[in-house]
């Protein structure tokens, strides 16, 4: 894997929408390129977590829930039992959202990410918005064939809330030629987002397999926090 | 503002104050809804912050006698206000409102008065429709204790607000929207073509006046208006209108009567049988010369056929609805002229279809366009213009199985599945509504970047 130049994201950028290199932006505001980054928005979407309506995360009771939902046809169930857990909230341009001391916000970006089979992006945080206290990615890696607006996943690590606005430059994307094109054809889980998306724990094969194990403590509590 | 005043603790006093919190608790969600609507509760709380410091002054310097008749003014207005406040919050709170819906209504309207607003809101009915309401403030604004500048303010008020009814259960389907967009604004500009008080095109055409059946007389007013608003959204946004308008309400018909998915010659008081309305709108179409229409054109000939089932009266219907089905049938031409007179100049041109179908291809590929702005002919899009061609593209995409099957290869599909199994396109359909929103929202955000900071 090697590093994009500013040049090679500018040529891309430009290329022919039916290109299979094209890098695809949209809208293209503004664009900050500099050093082989390229800065992008804080979107108007966001999702924070109703602390007063459930204990905690229990990524384990999540998969039997939803387990044993499907099981009895009321899958609809758990995804209502989500949105009662998780407020969206629309913020346009211009207005604020303000980002409370140690709170985990999930926002995305105000542009559609159209990535080629062959290149891959790392979402860093801007020096910026970090010497406020403003993580803006934990999961960094966009995979090569990504479409979508990135999930930017917000934290505040500062002691002073601050307030945020929809347009400002909140991270920026490093891209990667990625050398096994193959692997852009598996579409991820988040593939086609145009929201913040919340975790699919779900969805993964792996946990429900660790899910199905016996359980000594025959814990029952109830955490739904993930998307069915 | 001087809550204390004893006057303000009874009836009146209760409710004026009800209607104020109504609406402060509803500002504090109006971050998410379109700018008419926060403008326009903002400008309601103005109006209430003032008519209640009015009132507390007029309170205070009354006789007995007069402060009867202050607080029965009160009262009266009070009662408005709570009426108005409680319609103009109904299902407008949703969080899944097209909120970039409105401008892009606005910019396709030939007209808008500045005394006029359309709000797009949700309500729990099954049909999209279009409601006026006058301003119900104008009724009161002479009972009001004299004094500038109050009835000044009620002035700039808007006098006329038209909802564009959107039914809860098809709020996240943007495509259907496209009924709004094209259909029902075409009433919204009738109505304000004349305040609302009666149809221009219905006055204008006078069809049925010569019957003294009362009930075929008040069904061609009814069918009037509704074949107006289809060969207007025919006009606004070309053959998707009509692809969308008969899915549609194959839809309605199959949950209204659990009837199989086909249109079948139906007619009701409201609007006459559906395929009646796609011989009009095809002839429409055609005479606005299209061409070939690419990927939409097998749905488009599929929607002539069924159409072709119209040219004739359904043969078990009441002899009012027949005598009603000659009257308007006859009026074919008649309707068209008002169409091209009274909704906007502007028609959906070949150059729009023609990048419409560009950038349908984009959307299969799964991704939302929004920037595309100089595709026709170099010259730069409105937000309007960008959105029927949004529509459009969607409608291209929806309608053809190769697109559908492109996009559904884009989409995570659940193990065991792939993109040509029917639910696999199920789910594409569902994801290509979302895809269609954020291209809509991608274009409001242009339109809304500041221009300072646009670079080419």
């Amino acid at each position: 894997m090697s590093v994009l130049s500013t040049g090679e994201i500018r040529r891309r950028l430009t290329l022919p929408h039916d290109d299979p290199e094209r890098i695809t932006i949209t809208p293209l505001l503004s664009p900050h390129l500099d050093a082989g980054t390229l800065d992008v928005r804080l979107g108007r979407h966001f999702v924070t977590f109703r602390k007063t309506r459930y204990l905690g995360v229990n990524v384990m009771q999540t998969i039997r829930d939803a387990a044993r939902l499907s099981a009895t046809g009321r899958r609809d169930q758990l995804r209502i039992d989500v949105g009662r857990t998780v407020e969206r909230t629309y913020v346009r341009l211009g207005d604020e959202f303000v980002l409370h001391p140690y709170q985990l916000v999930l926002a995305c970006t105000l542009e559609f990410l159209s990535l080629p089979a062959d290149v891959g992006a790392y979402v860093l945080s801007r020096s910026t918005t970090g010497r406020l206290g403003i993580l803006s990615a934990t999961a960094t890696f966009i995979h090569p064939g990504y479409r979508g607006v990135p999930t930017l996943e917000l934290v505040n690590t500062g002691e002073t809330a601050v307030a945020i606005t929809p347009g400002m430059r909140i991270a920026q994307l490093v891209f990667e030629l990625a050398q096994e094109s193959e692997e852009a054809l598996t579409r991820g889980r988040y593939q086609l987002s145009t929201r913040p998306e919340i975790a699919r724990l779900t969805n993964d094969p792996e946990l429900q397999l660790l899910a199905s194990l016996d359980r000594p403590d025959g814990h029952t509590s109830r955490t739904p926090v993930a998307e069915a | 503002m001087a809550v204390e005043y004893p006057g303000l603790r009874g009836l009146p006093g209760a409710r004026l104050r009800a209607c104020q919190e109504l609406l402060l608790e509803f500002e504090s969600d109006a971050s998410r809804l379109p700018e008419e609507v926060s403008r326009i509760l903002g400008s309601l709380r103005a109006i209430l912050d003032q008519a209640v410091d009015r009132f507390e002054s007029a309170l205070t310097d009354a006789d007995p006698e007069e402060r009867q008749i202050v607080e029965r003014s009160y009262l009266d207005f009070a009662n408005v206000m709570g009426r108005f406040a409680e319609l103009m919050t109904e299902g407008t709170d949703d969080p899944y409102l097209p909120v970039d819906l409105l401008p892009a209504m606005a910019a396709s309207m030939s007209r808008q008065p500045e005394s006029h607003a359309m709000l797009p809101r949700t309500v729990s009915e099954a049909g999209y429709s279009t409601r006026s309401h006058d301003r119900p403030l104008e009724q009161v604004a002479d009972q009001l204790p004299a004094g500038p500048p109050l009835d000044r303010q009620l002035l700039d008020y808007p006098q006329w607000i038209t909802f564009l009814d959107i039914p809860r259960s098809f709020r996240d389907s943007m495509l259907t929207h496209v009924i709004v967009l094209g259909h029902e604004l075409a009433h919204a500009e009738d109505q304000f073509a004349d305040y609302g008080y009666t149809s221009p095109v219905v006055n204008g055409l006078e069809l049925g006046r010569d019957t003294d059946d009362e009930i075929v007389a008040g069904l061609v007013e009814n069918w009037v208006e509704e074949l107006f608003a289809d060969v207007a959204a025919v006009r606004r946004l070309g053959p998707a209108a009509i692809v969308l308008f008969a899915e549609y309400a194959t839809l309605i018909q199959v949950l209204g009567a659990s009837l199989p998915a086909t249109l079948l010659l139906k007619q009701c008081a409201e609007h006459p049988p559906a395929e009646v309305r796609l011989l009009l709108m095809f002839t429409e179409l055609d005479e606005l010369g299209y061409g070939d229409l690419g990927a939409l054109q097998p749905a488009i000939d599929h929607w002539r056929s069924v159409a072709a089932e119209g040219t004739a009266p359904p043969p078990d219907a009441p002899l009012e609805f027949k005598r009603a089905d000659e009257i308007i049938r006859s009026a074919f031409p008649a309707i068209r002229a008002a169409a091209k007179r009274l909704v906007s100049s502007k028609v959906y041109s070949r150059a729009h279809f023609a990048r419409a179908l560009v950038l349908a291809e984009r959307l299969a590929d799964g991704v939302a366009p929004s920037d595309e702005l100089t595709l026709v002919a170099g010259k730069i899009m409105s937000t309007g213009e960008t959105v029927e061609d949004l529509y459009t593209a969607a409608t291209v995409v929806r309608s053809s199985t190769e697109h559908r099957r492109r996009l559904a290869g884009q989409i995570p599909l659940p193990e065991g599945t792939n993109a040509t199994d029917i639910a696999s396109e199920a789910l594409a359909l569902r994801k290509l509504d979302e895809l269609l929103a954020r291209a809509v929202e991608g274009v409001r955000i242009w339109e809304d970047w500041p221009k300072e900071l646009r670079t080419a």
